[in-house]
């Protein structure tokens, strides 16, 4: 079956933590963003959400970290920040799928860790916050080491992607995928509140093309420039992987100071 | 305890040894990191924070810092800003003054 639905966008908590210290005319843009990915994903009636996620010391600390790790769980909590403004819910996992995408994984050359108990933070919770307020289809989330160096290389998340598209749609499920996370953006870090604009334009521009050879040539070293939180994007170059060279529309960019960074959000509006 | 590890360059424009080249502070982020997200470990820490800091194996200097909520010197000991930030936010300090700590 065709991917039914995909998107990407960022998980700031600021778009529910701190809605009234930014900019009105930016927050309108980025509900008007969030509404239409949301509708898009309504229509789309899909049976289960892949998350291509961020890890953010929710799940792992230095005692155990992985490049990738799938959610295999029965169901997943969160958010675990009670400062998040996003109510606690239950949503379903789907195990079997989980279990499915594990093994095609590993017969395709990639070895992610696997979790029953991963927890979900605002990096997963904010978009689905957004995007399906009343759960309605399962989750099984992917996390991604954007945190602790070294990460997984640009190609080598684009790969994984490219292997899990493929693994997707010979599903029977109705599947739709999101990523999650940046862009530019340096939290709690000493350039908190710095957003690399030029960044966030050229890897938009690669995301907007769907041009996995621009994507891959981003460096981990200009990425990380680009402040801390923003490997993030290695889950938007996988997704980008996952859709082969489709291109997504960008829906909004706004670099929001109150926030500390730089929003994006892009649709790939005829996905397959 | 402190554990040499080769980690983490967290910062990059603004480098300085600790943050780029060792984690000397394994324990002390263990254990913000376990009050931001283990509800219990919150809840004990709040009533009584020397209590949760003797779990973790903490210089004098760590602990002092934690007890007395030093953002400015858990920030210069090497915690993450995803762990701080997070641990500040429960204690409800704003974003200019936590920025003001992590700078000073």
């Amino acid at each position: 079956m065709p991917i039914v639905y995909a998107s990407s966008a960022s998980h700031a908590p600021g778009m529910r933590a701190w809605v009234k210290q930014a900019d009105p005319s930016q927050v309108e843009k980025i509900m008007a963003g969030w509404d239409h990915l949301r509708v898009e994903l309504e229509r789309a009636k899909a049976d289960v959400i892949i998350a291509l996620t961020s890890e953010h010391w929710a799940n792992f600390f230095l005692d155990h970290i992985g490049a990738f790790c799938v959610g295999r769980g029965e169901s997943f909590e969160g958010p675990i920040e009670p400062w998040l403004g996003v109510e606690k819910v239950t949503i379903q996992g789907d195990p079997a799928l989980a279990q499915y995408i594990l093994e095609g994984a590993y017969k395709n050359g990639f070895e992610p860790s696997f979790s029953y108990e991963a927890r979900l933070d605002h990096g997963t919770m904010v978009p689905l916050s957004f995007l399906m307020p009343t759960p309605h289809a399962r989750l099984v989330p992917i996390f991604f080491n954007g945190l602790a160096p070294p990460r997984p290389q640009p190609t080598r998340c684009i790969a994984f992607g490219q292997q899990l598209g493929a693994l997707l749609r010979a599903r029977p499920e109705r599947i739709a995928i999101i990523a999650t996370g940046g862009l530019s953006h340096d939290p709690g870090e000493k350039n908190h509140g710095v957003i690399d604009t030029d960044f966030d334009a050229a890897f938009l521009a690669a995301i907007t093309k769907g041009d996995l050879r621009a994507l891959s040539a981003f460096s981990d070293e200009r990425i990380f420039a680009a402040g801390g939180g923003t490997p993030e994007v290695l889950a938007w170059m996988a997704l980008a992987g996952v859709m082969e060279g489709q291109g997504a529309r960008q829906i909004c960019y706004e670099p929001v100071k109150a926030w500390a960074t730089g929003i994006g959000m892009a649709l790939y509006e005829n996905a397959h | 305890m402190r554990l040499p590890m080769r980690v983490i360059s967290w910062a990059v424009n603004e480098c300085d040894d600790i943050r780029n080249n060792v984690l000397s502070t394994y324990e002390l982020s263990k254990l913000l990191r376990e009050v931001n997200r283990n509800p219990h470990t919150r809840q004990k820490f709040m009533t009584d924070a020397a209590s949760v800091v003797a779990d973790f194996k903490l210089t004098p200097e760590e602990a002092k810092a934690v007890i007395e909520r030093d953002i400015g010197a858990l920030y210069k000991l090497g915690v993450h800003g995803l762990i701080l930030r997070p641990f500040t936010l429960i204690h409800n300090v704003s974003e200019p003054d936590y920025l003001a700590a992590i700078r000073s």
